[in-house]
């Protein structure tokens, strides 16, 4: 059975049919081959053609670009040839200049695996030596040494730089004919690990310059709002983007799929979509399922194995679970049977969306909507091969933002309106990440500069004044007792804390996270198991969990204090004054409650210490007239402002490429620093990863999307997919719907 | 973030070194988890310690650096640096002649292995000259020679790279150079990689002695001139003599010169005494640690002498309180590891001369 027959097939049943939101088909285009500017040396030229490989478009361009030495950034979908379109500049440079060297990194060490196999066979096809070589945590220490003086490609990971850095004089050769910087999947750096990832290349670049080298960039990254900021926050460098892709492209229909059409769910989001898998799986459409979680990945498959039972086809065992952690040989045993076609579904956690290769299949059901729209493509990438058809169905969860799109289908299917956010002003990571090029080589005030910007002199005199840097005339030494690279994690600002199971370690965490999520006798979640914190080992910053099959799940109680410390700037936006500043935010946890279904069972005390951090954030200042009209329509105050803070949260995540979780949220009917009614958004990171501030900008179309979330939304008087927070200290109490709705929209200025 | 408060900041850095020592402290010097830890340090040692540390702190109260360790200020392009110089009765053992066993050792000839060598002395090639008239290896053998007459820095590398860092060969070809061209090396550091040198210790036999040279970081600020004065010293060496300097204070070295883009160290001779003494030495001591060599062969009893990680944390107490009582004992420590180096090269090469 085709695509087509089997979406006329579920529109036609009503079982199915009156879940279905909306129906969109994209259209699919040709390929659109381009010609290079300055054509490719012979034996490569050979290579394409013995592989039948002709150039698209945005290869063609993306040669040209980099091989010119201009730094680029391309965002094209996945699998429209980006790892050649970088190889073979470098394929160029390297029978120019045997010498030249590049360096290519990977947010996943098993990218490298494949790139390095990649390398190899263009290398051997083509007979120039590329001399690729893969150098992070598993290679050999007796295999190093040959590697860092004669490899030409290296693959490595940001950690692994981060720790090379500091020897930098070990790689004196490497880092003197540095050509090519390849970055790849770019868009995995925002937040705490981009804001780092950012600094680390400034790191980098200033050992570049120390041996002489002025490596060109070639990033490449999933579709972005804002690609050239971007990639100049990350590198400091200003970029070609190329984003139009020639490779080809088939129809696609994509399935908007509201499970909650009602306003409560019948039956569940997984229910759903392992009925939509078998269903496929029965028609013989090879198919993708994602899941959130490892336990529903297997939840998933064993219902659509017994649904395909049920129908007495004995097709189960056509369905297969994947995800981190198989084995090698059990990988590659399902991408052979799905290649040759005896697989014909398979559930997987997001662990596929990261580049591996198991080929292009005919239909995608995500459960849930990833989270973002640049994963929601991703994911849908994964179906249609070549020039066919393809289908998409997004199931939705009854989050705010899933259930905006079930409602507002335009929005979904317009073009991306993400932003990645890093900055490179945080100073707690610029501080850490002063330490380690001190460490690297003396830092000089006047000329670095350019690397670390013009907040650096006073953290020089910080760190110098506690010790840790030292002056001397060649400049501002690293003198403290640890080595620097150990102190300064790339995942965190302030200390860590490890949540452990038995010696294994589930995650790291910051305190403030600790606190919330991992305190004594929380239930935390980890990859869809769940696991009961028993207690905390302060004096090795342990949380030490075990794992437990309780219904219950926790929620803190929490009491927020919000100080400004700094008003940097404010606008007036109807019906009030929005600011952006410094403030310092103080949260204190009292205690927990242990919830079944929405239902508190019980409520235990706790006694931790206030966590106290400075950070960004915008307040909003609400003028007094609109106060009293919502007064005037006896609306209740606090629960108008509370449900408003909520609503702006839950929808930030739609242009700021970040989670509901990463945002604090207050707001008071009288604030004593205001002296009006304000709401609070504050980025939840100690210093600010550029969260509030991104948020400050586009606040007209956040609340633009939080009003028409709120108003369209059927429910009585809020709910989970609209003003209720799974993350709200004061167990969503007290909330006003309708008084929401009447704030959000003057705010929007409708 | 202009409004956070920097200083705040930087002590965070500072207070999470402090939570984490270089050490583990094994309660009751229970012998079995000693062996767990590489720098695991007896709970009674590391109490010795506190005490002497506090006796210290008193003594030198008020006390300058100048006053406490006598020396003199070096001034160079690079800034000031402290200069500490002691002299002792220490030689270095001479031999006029080098040792003709070396041309007994067949496998230096690039082809000739183990097996090879046995089979040729069974066929009555006892020596290299004699092998001027095997046909395969004639060409080879002149090259040993050539390399071999042409002084000991080509002899000593050609042992090292044919027969291993630890072969006593080494040892008896290091005969050749003069004793008055040897420095021996030692470095007391912040850590194991990547943070400043604090003391740069160097000794040089001469016909009164051996002379240590020691250059003491008084502040941090002062490496970069020390490290220029530390490079007068070594240029013009013969050979290099360390315990563990081959995989410790030469590339520490050579890495400070590249940090602060100086020009690297001449390529000079390197006997590192660490791998002879754990062929030569092994079975009859418990560890290869330099004050264990001491105490049971050079017959050496030091007191009061500072375990080696401490060095960081006790270098950090005299900077940050400026009482320079901490300070002494690492010099003392530095100095008593240089002394022992000549004694022990001494030491090993009578023991080579036996074994070969």
């Amino acid at each position: 059975m085709s695509v087509a027959d089997f979406l006329d097939l579920i529109a036609e049943n009503p079982r199915f049919s009156r879940y279905i939101a909306h129906i969109r088909i994209i259209p699919g285009h040709d390929s659109v081959f381009g010609d290079l500017k300055v054509p490719l040396p012979v034996p490569v030229e050979k290579y394409l053609t013995d592989i039948g490989i002709r150039l698209y478009a945005h290869q063609a361009k993306a040669i040209d670009a980099v091989g010119s030495g201009q730094d680029t950034i391309l965002c094209t979908p996945t699998a429209s040839g980006k790892t050649l379109a970088f190889m073979l500049p470098y394929c160029r440079m390297r029978m120019q200049d045997p010498s030249a060297t590049a360096l290519a990194i990977y947010p996943a060490k098993a990218l490298t695996r494949d790139q390095l196999a990649n390398a190899k066979a263009i290398s051997e096809a083509t007979g120039i030596s590329l001399n690729p070589a893969i150098y992070d945590g598993d290679t050999p220490r007796h295999d190093r040494p040959a590697i860092r003086s004669r490899a030409g490609l290296v693959l490595t990971n940001p950690h692994e730089i981060h720790h090379i850095l500091p020897w930098n004089h070990q790689w004196s050769v490497f880092f003197s004919h540095l050509k090519y910087i390849i970055i790849d999947e770019a868009h995995q750096y925002r937040g705490i690990f981009g804001s780092h990832m950012s600094l680390l290349i400034r790191r980098l670049l200033r050992i570049c310059a120390h041996y002489g080298s002025h490596p060109t960039f070639f990033l490449s990254s999933a579709t972005l709002a804002n690609p050239h900021e971007f990639a100049k926050e990350l590198t400091g460098r200003e970029f070609q983007v190329i984003d139009e892709s020639g490779a080809p492209a088939g129809v696609r229909y994509f399935i908007l799929y509201n499970p909650y059409t009602g306003g409560f769910a019948e039956k569940s989001v997984y229910t759903e979509s392992a009925t939509l898998l078998a269903s496929l799986v029965e028609t013989g459409l090879q198919t993708l399922c994602f899941t959130g979680s490892r336990r529903m990945t297997e939840v998933v498959t064993t219902w659509a194995r017994d649904r395909l039972s049920e129908g007495g086809f004995d097709k189960s065992k056509n369905i297969a679970s994947y995800r981190a952690g198989y084995l090698p040989e059990e990988r590659r045993s399902i991408e052979h049977r799905l290649k040759s076609g005896e697989l014909k579904g398979i559930v997987s956690t997001n662990a596929l969306e990261l580049g591996i290769d198991i080929g292009s299949l005919d239909a995608v059901v995500m459960t849930g909507y990833p989270g973002t729209m640049m994963s929601t493509w991703q994911q849908t990438g994964r179906a249609g091969r070549g020039a066919g058809p393809s289908l998409a169905i997004l199931v939705s969860f009854q989050n705010p933002l899933d259930q905006y799109f079930m409602d507002h289908p335009e929005e979904f299917f317009g073009s991306s309106h993400e932003h990645a956010i890093i900055t490179t002003k945080n100073p707690y990571i610029l501080s850490g990440q002063l330490l380690c090029a001190a460490a690297e080589l003396p830092l000089n005030p006047g000329t670095d500069l350019q690397w670390f910007g013009s907040g650096m002199q006073s953290h020089i005199d910080a760190l110098t004044g506690a010790g840790l840097l030292t002056k001397t005339n060649r400049g501002f030494v690293y003198s403290g007792r640890k080595r620097a690279v150990e102190l300064v994690s790339l995942s965190g600002t302030g200390e860590t804390w490890t949540i452990e199971e038995k010696g294994r370690v589930l995650e790291t965490v910051d305190l403030g996270q600790a606190c919330r999520e991992a305190h004594p006798g929380a239930v935390i979640i980890h990859q869809g198991e769940k696991f009961l914190v028993s207690r905390w080992d302060h004096e090795h910053h342990r949380i030490l969990a075990d794992a437990a099959d309780v219904e219950y799940y926790t929620r803190p109680n929490q009491q927020t204090t919000v100080t400004i410390v700094k008003d940097s700037s404010s606008k007036q936006i109807p019906g009030a004054l929005l600011h952006f500043g410094e403030v310092e935010v103080s949260e204190t946890y009292s205690g927990y409650r242990k919830i079944i279904r929405q239902t508190t069972i019980g409520s235990e005390p706790l006694t931790l210490p206030p966590i106290t951090f400075t950070t960004t954030a915008l307040w909003i200042v609400i003028d007094q007239e609109i106060i009293t009209k919502i007064s005037n329509e006896s609306y209740d105050i606090p629960g108008t402002l509370h449900g408003a803070e909520h609503a702006l949260i839950a929808m930030t995540p739609f242009f700021v490429l970040c989670d509901r979780w990463d945002l604090g949220g207050l707001s008071t009917a009288i604030d004593h620093q205001t002296g009006s009614a304000t709401i609070y958004i504050y980025d939840g990171y100690e210093g600010g990863v550029g969260l509030a501030e991104r948020a400050y900008e586009l606040f007209g179309e956040i609340s633009r999307i939080a009003a028409n979330l709120v108003a369209d939304c059927r429910c009585e008087a809020g709910c989970p997919a609209c003003i209720h927070s799974p993350k709200c200290g004061n167990d969503n109490q007290p909330l006003d719907k309708e008084g929401t709705i009447m704030l959000l929209k003057k705010l929007a200025g409708a | 973030m202009q409004g956070t408060d920097l200083v705040s900041v930087s002590q965070r850095w500072q207070a999470r070194i402090t939570a984490s020592p270089d050490y583990v402290i094994v309660p009751h010097d229970n012998v079995f988890r000693m062996g767990l830890h590489a720098s695991a340090i007896g709970e009674s040692v590391y109490d010795r310690f506190g005490q002497y540390y506090h006796e210290l702190m008193s003594r030198y109260a008020g006390v300058s650096v100048e006053d406490a360790i006598p020396g003199s200020t070096v001034t160079n392009e690079d800034g000031e640096c402290y200069h500490v110089q002691h002299t002792h009765p220490i030689y270095v053992s001479s031999q006029s002649q080098p040792d003709p066993k070396i041309l007994n050792e067949l496998r230096l000839i690039r082809g000739i292995g183990p097996k090879g060598a046995e089979n040729l002395r069974r066929r009555g090639c006892r020596t290299i000259p004699e092998l001027f008239h095997n046909r395969r290896h004639q060409k080879g053998a002149a090259h040993v020679l050539e390399v071999l007459n042409a002084g000991p820095s080509g002899a000593t590398h050609l042992i090292r790279s044919r027969l291993g860092p630890s072969h006593p060969l080494g040892l008896i070809a290091s005969e050749g150079f003069r004793p008055e061209n040897f420095r021996f090396l030692d470095l007391e550091t912040l850590g194991i990689f990547g943070r400043p040198v604090i003391l740069f210790g160097i000794g040089c036999p001469g016909p009164g002695g051996l002379t240590i040279h020691q250059f003491v970081l008084r502040d941090i600020t002062e490496e970069p001139a020390a490290l220029n004065a530390v490079r007068e010293l070594l240029e013009g060496a013969d050979a290099l003599v360390s315990y563990n300097g081959r995989s410790f204070d030469l590339p520490y070295l050579n890495e400070r010169f590249a940090y602060y883009g100086f020009d690297p160290l001449p390529e000079i001779p390197h006997i590192d005494l660490l791998h002879y003494t754990r062929r030569m030495c092994k079975e009859q001591i418990q560890d290869c640690r330099l004050s264990t060599i001491e105490r049971g062969f050079l017959g050496v009893e030091r007191e009061h002498d500072l375990p080696g990680m401490l060095v960081p944390e006790w270098y950090l107490k005299y900077r940050d309180t400026g009482n320079c009582g901490p300070l002494v004992p690492i010099v003392r420590h530095n100095e008593q590891d240089i002394a022992s180096l000549p004694l022990l090269l001494n030491l090993l090469r009578s023991k080579a001369r036996e074994c070969c």
